[in-house]
């Protein structure tokens, strides 16, 4: 996968995290992941299409998800991920992807999003096929969070 | 429908057919309201030519047109038979029949178009601001009602309760509670007398239920014990006085009073919901799920520099509301604006960025009545 599909979800996922759920954000090192992926409890997936194909997961804790729906619910508590958290955290995901696909139509891969998924529980395993998957991890102050991205440019 | 050159293309025109890749992936449907971003876009892919339809004028504006005038007609009844009924303050002036038909008039427009009535309740205006509040704040009671599953006869109560909800304020002279400058501590002390002034003058008449006047009585007492005039706590609060609470104090903070300006509809949500000690938390929460995280009427910047109000909610996606466009990304008018939903398919790379502070806010209202 190329590199400059991932570096616009680096920067995406920085800047909404740091603006929309009001932390601190870093990043660890980038890694190869394989299919089946097994995430943590709270999964959103959105898919990618037009010039590039493929999938993104955002991965991260019912406790972390949990915190960030409380920032992005203007500090409403959240003590059960409920409906209200769960489309708090599907557009968490939504607005990272967004962004990112906006900055690859900038350099010239023009594409659409799909809508959020979200996957819950443990025992969730994702199968992306034929696709190599690179993991992002990235840490906040509510938790960490991996993304991963799976991408391919389109057969024109 | 007629074929468009793309390079003629401009916001607002409407795809008379689908748009597809050449790998037969679809691009667009039907019927999508082109955006400049999407404009961009079927540039990009490299296309000439696309089908867009004669009138621009997309369906849901056309049924809202029709319906419009008679939700309007509906709340200034509404407003008007308040003021005639409790002006005087005295309960034997209230036709009880009357009222709960009211009641029943909300119920019906909540039913028929909450988002025409939501707009409705945060445009008008009125001389006297105590009857369109308790009229708001009947609506607004009676969305967070259903949101609750209340049962009918449970909901007609809960309008009652909210109609009524300021009943002893007409005790008060209103200089006091409209006038343009702060209260002192002593008008203070009369504006909170006005709950047991409203259970004293309807308690007498002993034509309502003990919930309806607890929701009279209890709408100014808070979770933790903070409010008036018993500074009950929690469970001891009724669940009409939760409800009518949230309500009041949301409509409250959106409305222009002589003494204040108003809040954006955005601020007075984040007043309420950055408050859980002081309200019911079940109960914010089904205000959001109704009221949404940018409430009708909140004037807001996308992620494209453009400028939209909220017009429409779409329940089960609190952040992704139905906008009409004002201005594009220089801050030009757009002419006419665009109504997009945010929760199509093809507008979600589409997204809020941040609601405008209120002197911008005012300023764009200004720009988009003088396009009117």
């Amino acid at each position: 996968m190329k590199v400059e599909f991932i570096n616009p979800f680096v920067s995406a996922a920085f800047m909404v995290l740091e603006k929309v759920g009001k932390t601190k954000v870093s990043k660890g090192e980038l890694s190869l992941a394989s299919s089946p992926i097994a995430g943590m409890d709270v999964n959103t997936i959105i898919g990618v299409t037009g010039d590039i194909l493929g999938q993104v997961i955002y991965s991260m804790t019912t406790d972390t998800a949990q915190k960030l729906a409380s920032v992005m619910l203007m500090g409403l508590p959240i003590s059960d991920f409920d409906e209200i958290a769960k489309s708090a955290i599907s557009e968490l995901g939504n607005i990272i992807t967004g962004n990112a696909a906006t900055e690859l139509g900038n350099n010239g891969y023009c594409c659409n999003i799909t809508p959020p998924s979200l996957f819950m529980g443990k025992e969730v395993k994702v199968s992306i096929k034929d696709l190599q998957i690179l993991v992002i991890p990235v840490k906040t102050d509510l938790g960490n969070i991996s993304i991963y991205v799976a991408l391919r440019e389109a057969d024109k | 429908m007629k074929p468009v050159q793309v390079s003629a293309l401009v916001p607002g025109m409407i795809l008379a057919k689908d748009v597809y890749q050449n790998n037969g992936i679809l691009l667009l449907n039907e019927d999508t309201v082109l955006t400049a971003e999407l404009i961009t876009k079927l540039k990009f892919w490299g296309f000439s030519e696309v089908e867009i339809q004669e009138t621009p004028i997309s369906l849901k504006d056309q049924e809202e047109a029709a319906i419009a005038p008679q939700i309007s007609a509906a709340h200034d009844r509404v407003v008007d038979i308040t003021e005639n009924m409790m002006s005087s303050g005295n309960a034997k002036d209230i036709d009880l029949n009357l009222l709960r038909g009211m009641v029943g008039d909300l119920d019906s427009q909540i039913e028929l178009n909450t988002n025409v009535l939501l707009n409705l309740s945060h445009i008008k205006t009125h001389d006297n601001y105590l009857f369109a509040h308790v009229t708001n704040v009947a609506i607004l009671a009676m969305i967070i009602g259903k949101e609750l599953k209340l049962s009918e006869p449970e909901l007609k109560d809960l309008g009652l309760s909210a109609l009524l909800h300021d009943f002893g304020m007409t005790r008060i002279n209103r200089d006091m509670y409209d006038k343009n400058k702060p209260l002192s501590p002593e008008e203070w002390l009369e504006i909170k007398r006005h709950p047991d002034y409203s259970l004293e003058l309807l308690k007498e008449s002993g034509s309502f239920s003990e919930a309806v006047l607890r929701g009279i009585h209890e709408h100014h007492e808070r979770i933790d014990g903070s409010g008036y005039p018993r500074g009950i706590k929690g469970a001891d609060i009724h669940l009409f006085g939760k409800i009518i609470a949230v309500a009041d104090v949301y409509d409250a903070c959106i409305s222009p009073r002589k003494h204040r300006r108003r809040m954006t509809p955005y601020d007075a949500l984040k007043n309420l919901l950055s408050q859980p000690n002081l309200f019911d938390i079940k109960i914010l929460k089904s205000f959001v799920a109704c009221m949404a995280i940018y409430p009708i009427g909140s004037l807001v910047k996308l992620n494209t520099g453009e400028i939209a109000k909220v017009i429409g909610i779409n329940q089960g996606a609190p952040f992704r509301p139905e906008i009409r466009i004002y201005l594009d990304q220089n801050g030009e008018p757009v002419q006419p604006p665009i109504r997009i939903n945010l929760f199509d398919g093809q507008y979600l790379q589409t997204y809020i960025q941040n609601t405008l502070e209120y002197e911008e806010s005012e300023k764009v209202l200004e720009i988009i009545e003088k396009n009117q």
